[in-house]
């Protein structure tokens, strides 16, 4: 049954006549996938689930393009076919490629890998009156013009529709291996703190606390004599032992919430000094709302926290110094639009003003 | 025409006399920049010294209607900082100031001014250093590199200038100041700090930089393979990538520029190979001994007729410097040089490496190649005598047939030199219309007038085809570096 207020175009002419009609009656619209609703109930929204083929896909050139349909999960799987990898694997499995760049997701390789701006090197997309732009290219290195594709990262469907995306790509880790954290519950944070000063190369790191349970682990991977001496490092560094996951040792930590339900959620990011303060706080805080479920990426300071119950959000001031988006929230939930002061926010203001002179996209950081 | 006589009052009374230049010599000097092919007088050169003076210049200049641009160290090879006519140049090597290194955000904060090889020397002692390391990084400044979005030699494996900057202050040509991103790794709301890193000095002047630094890798290993056949040299490029393996740094030498660096350097590189690799492998000890018999193999299997491996850091010093002064080691073989900056896929280069020899050869002119092969990104040295008029009209047939070349390949037309005036005009190679259109309306946001930094990196409205001419005119000092 088709709904009257979805529009889901089967190719791109479709879409930009869809988008010059709009823009030239100043249609309000939002783009499931890669914003937030549109706080205007009368708000069409564009659904992109068409836009999910494999553009090109060169494994010895180490690059892919993707529509920004496809789900990440899947992408990863076709890339993993061939030893290739995106090292940028967020928390949500429904995430669409589109998701993945349009709310600059990040996961547990921001560490050693970076986040989605340092893997994006051209991209597709169209403005709200209906233009086609195509920026970057298919190549690894490029200053060609303005750097629009990178900058489009993180714009939560506030500028632009995106329509696809050229990644470049890593080799997967060889032989990965999970470890976990097996000194006393408290210390973790202490061993975290011991981690970033050590600057041991791992490939992934986070702390999870969920139920009343904290787990921090990390990943390593290479030869055995690698994973050895990093073995022997980690202990060394955190003067505890470390050893692997009772199950599934190379997935239950890198892979998401396999054990929870897709929740509502903050996502965070701090300077890593802040990281001690942030820790006492989720500890903390972790004693009061024993249902959440939080997640830190030590290094980069960057935390997620997760609630079954959006309410509970609003109720948990969020950090000063840590900029927070609000992830997954349903359209009701009375913190959707949550304000984030960016210092950058004035130069914002004047590129939505152009990107999108009539308001069409939603706005969901610096007001309407 | 030099300073307007209020202006010069003016610009006099904010900055000291002397710190506010327009007399004959300096403008001369400041005529061009690594690029000689467009000289153009600016009206006058100004220093501030801090950020407030860069502001206040911005405002004056702006109060006034005034074209002008920012300069770092001037060893652009694409023009961005040569003047338009009657521009102002705003030269920032004063704001040079290197804060101490936060060793737990892995961060420091320089002045535009600093020269990059002053912020890894600074984070030295903390085990870290700054990933972007040009060639010329023993001149140029982080601000140059940030209007760039400058590359190097080992970008290959940990990202070019944006993949290492947290934050910028910048001042618009209005005078107003912003900071964008901050101490954390991420901000909410589209990449504003992705738009502005390699904007080539045409959005904003960078008056304050947050690096962010990486730790030094605990083990490394460089590798110079030689070849007999250049062929096998980009076989082996291609065949390292195929396998997986990012190096650290993977760089091209060919025979032309393995001779120059002999005649001036010495640095031990054998002078009959047609190619050498610089492959540099970076890791813990225990993980790099498995990486460097992978590379071995893969070298062995494409018939490299020797491997050198440097068996200490002295070494591993001397095979860098010959890289890091190949640009300059040219000029013992020929008066001129024009300095291209292409790219390609990466396993596309056996194939164009041939031909944009064969494109030098079809004009009569020999080409070197230095170039970070791993990226896929040519450095075709095109020798030529600048005294020859013909010579220089087949310099520009040439390298205008290798960027064609490198687009019909998939490619782009610059990797880390920019497009500043020297590359405008191709730009619809490019991009479409509407998309030019766009960057246009993009620029406008920041740079309403086009009063800062006119005449780069978007073409001129009509003026295609009409800059590639008066180029060819002016080209009277010759394309040096
Ligand atoms: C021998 C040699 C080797 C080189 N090797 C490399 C290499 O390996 N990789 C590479 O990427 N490049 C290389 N380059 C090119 C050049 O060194 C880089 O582009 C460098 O980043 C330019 O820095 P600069 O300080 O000299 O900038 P300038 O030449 O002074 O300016 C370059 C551009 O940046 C703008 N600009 C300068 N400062 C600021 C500021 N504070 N705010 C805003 N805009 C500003 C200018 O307006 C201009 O458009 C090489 C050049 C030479 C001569």
């Amino acid at each position: 049954m088709s709904d009257a207020r979805v529009f889901a175009p089967a190719d791109t002419g479709s879409l930009l006549a869809w988008l010059r009609a709009g823009y030239a009656a100043k249609r309000p619209f939002w783009i499931a996938g890669q914003g937030d609703p549109h706080p205007d109930p009368a708000a069409l929204q564009l659904d992109l689930s068409a836009f999910n083929q494999t553009l090109f896909f060169d494994p010895d050139d180490m690059v892919v393009g993707v529509g920004v349909g496809k789900k990440h999960l899947a992408l990863q799987k076709e890339l993993a076919a061939e030893g290739m990898g995106l090292p940028v694997n967020p928390w949500f499995d429904d995430d669409t490629v589109g998701s993945l760049v349009a709310k600059n997701r990040f996961g547990p390789e921001r560490l050693y890998r970076g986040g989605v701006r340092d893997w994006v090197i051209g991209m597709t997309y169209a403005t709200v009156d209906g233009r086609l732009i195509e920026v970057g290219g298919r190549v690894v290195k490029n200053v060609t013009g303005y750097d629009l594709a990178r900058f489009m990262v993180g714009n939560r469907g506030e500028l632009a529709v995106l329509l696809s995306v050229n990644f470049k790509l890593m080799p997967l880790p060889h032989q990965p291996e999970a470890l976990l954290f097996r000194g006393p519950a408290e210390a973790w944070p202490r061993a975290v703190a011991a981690l970033i000063k050590a600057h041991i190369p791992l490939d992934w790191a986070q702390v999870r606390l969920a139920a009343g349970t904290v787990r921090l682990g990390v990943g390593i991977s290479g030869g055995t004599a690698r994973r050895r001496s990093l073995k022997v490092s980690l202990e060394e560094t955190t003067g505890a032992a470390w050893s692997a996951p009772e199950q599934s040792p190379d997935e239950s930590l890198f892979h998401r919430l396999a054990d929870g339900p897709a929740l509502a959620g903050l996502t965070g990011a701090a300077p890593v000094h802040a990281y001690g303060r942030l820790a006492t706080s989720v500890l903390l805080q972790q004693e009061n709302y024993r249902q959440d479920c939080q997640v830190i990426h030590p290094i980069g300071a960057d935390i997620h926290r997760f609630v079954a119950n959006p309410s509970v959000l609003s109720a948990n001031e969020p950090e000063a110094g840590v900029s927070w988006v609000l992830e997954q929230a349903p359209p009701d939930c009375a913190i959707r639009r949550l304000p984030a002061k960016t210092p950058e926010a004035v130069l914002h203001q004047k590129l939505k003003a152009s990107f999108d002179p009539c308001g069409c996209l939603p706005s969901h950081f610096h007001g309407g | 025409m030099s300073l307007e006589p209020a202006l010069r009052r003016q610009l006099v009374a904010l900055l000291g006399a002397d710190w506010v230049r327009d007399d004959q010599v300096t403008r001369f000097s400041y005529r061009c920049d690594g690029l000689t092919l467009h000289p153009s007088l600016p009206a006058g050169v100004v220093f501030p010294g801090d950020h407030d003076q860069v502001v206040g210049v911005v405002k004056l200049l702006h109060a006034a209607g005034v074209s002008f641009l920012p300069r770092g160290a001037g060893t652009g090879l694409s023009g961005g900082a040569v003047p338009t006519t009657g521009a102002v140049i705003i030269e920032l090597v004063r704001l040079n100031r290197i804060g101490p290194v936060n060793e737990i955000d892995r961060t420091i904060e320089v002045g535009p001014g600093v020269v990059n090889i002053q912020v890894s020397h600074a984070a030295r002692a903390h085990g870290l250093y700054f990933v972007p390391d040009p060639s010329s990084q023993k001149a140029c400044s982080v601000g140059g590199n940030v209007a760039e979005n400058s590359g190097g030699p080992h970008t290959l494996k940990y990202g070019v200038t944006v993949n290492h900057i947290l934050a910028l202050d910048v001042v618009l040509p209005d005078g107003s100041a912003h900071r964008v991103g901050g101490e954390s790794w991420a901000s909410p709301g589209a990449d504003l700090l992705a738009l502005l890193i390699g904007s080539e000095g045409t959005l904003c002047i960078v008056t304050n930089i947050i690096c962010r630094l990486t730790p030094l890798p605990p083990a490394v290993q460089t590798l110079l393979a030689v070849f007999n056949d250049v062929q096998q040299a980009c076989e082996a490029v291609s065949a390292i990538i195929r396998a997986g393996i990012v190096p650290a740094a993977l760089e091209m030498i060919d025979n032309t520029v393995i001779r120059a660096i002999e005649q001036t350097i010495s640095a031990g590189f054998p002078t009959d190979a047609e190619a050498v690799l610089i492959i540099e492998l970076e890791d813990i000890e225990a993980g790099i001994t498995d990486e460097l018999a992978a590379v071995r193999r893969i070298l062995g299997q494409v018939g490299t007729h020797e491997i050198r491996v440097a068996e200490d850091e002295a070494a591993r010093a001397r095979i860098w410097r010959a890289r890091k002064e190949a640009f300059g080691a040219i000029g013992a073989l020929s008066p001129s040089f024009y300095t291209q900056d292409g790219v390609i896929p990466r396993g596309a280069l056996p194939r164009v490496l041939a031909r944009v020899n064969q494109i030098g050869r079809d004009h009569g002119l020999t080409i070197a190649n230095v170039f970070h092969a791993g990226d896929g990104n040519l450095h075709p040295l095109i020798l030529y005598d600048a005294h020859d008029p013909d010579q220089v009209a087949a310099t520009h047939e040439v390298g205008r047939r290798i960027l064609e070349l490198c687009l019909a390949e998939g490619g782009t037309l610059s990797g880390e030199h920019g497009i500043g005036l020297e590359k405008n005009s191709l730009m619809d190679r490019v991009y479409s219309s509407t998309t030019l259109d766009h960057m246009a309306e993009v620029r406008a946001v920041f740079n309403p007038n086009a009063r800062l930094n006119p005449g780069k990196m978007l073409p001129e409205p009509g003026k295609c085809g009409d800059i590639k001419s008066v180029a060819a005119l002016r080209a009277k000092s010759g394309i040096q570096v």
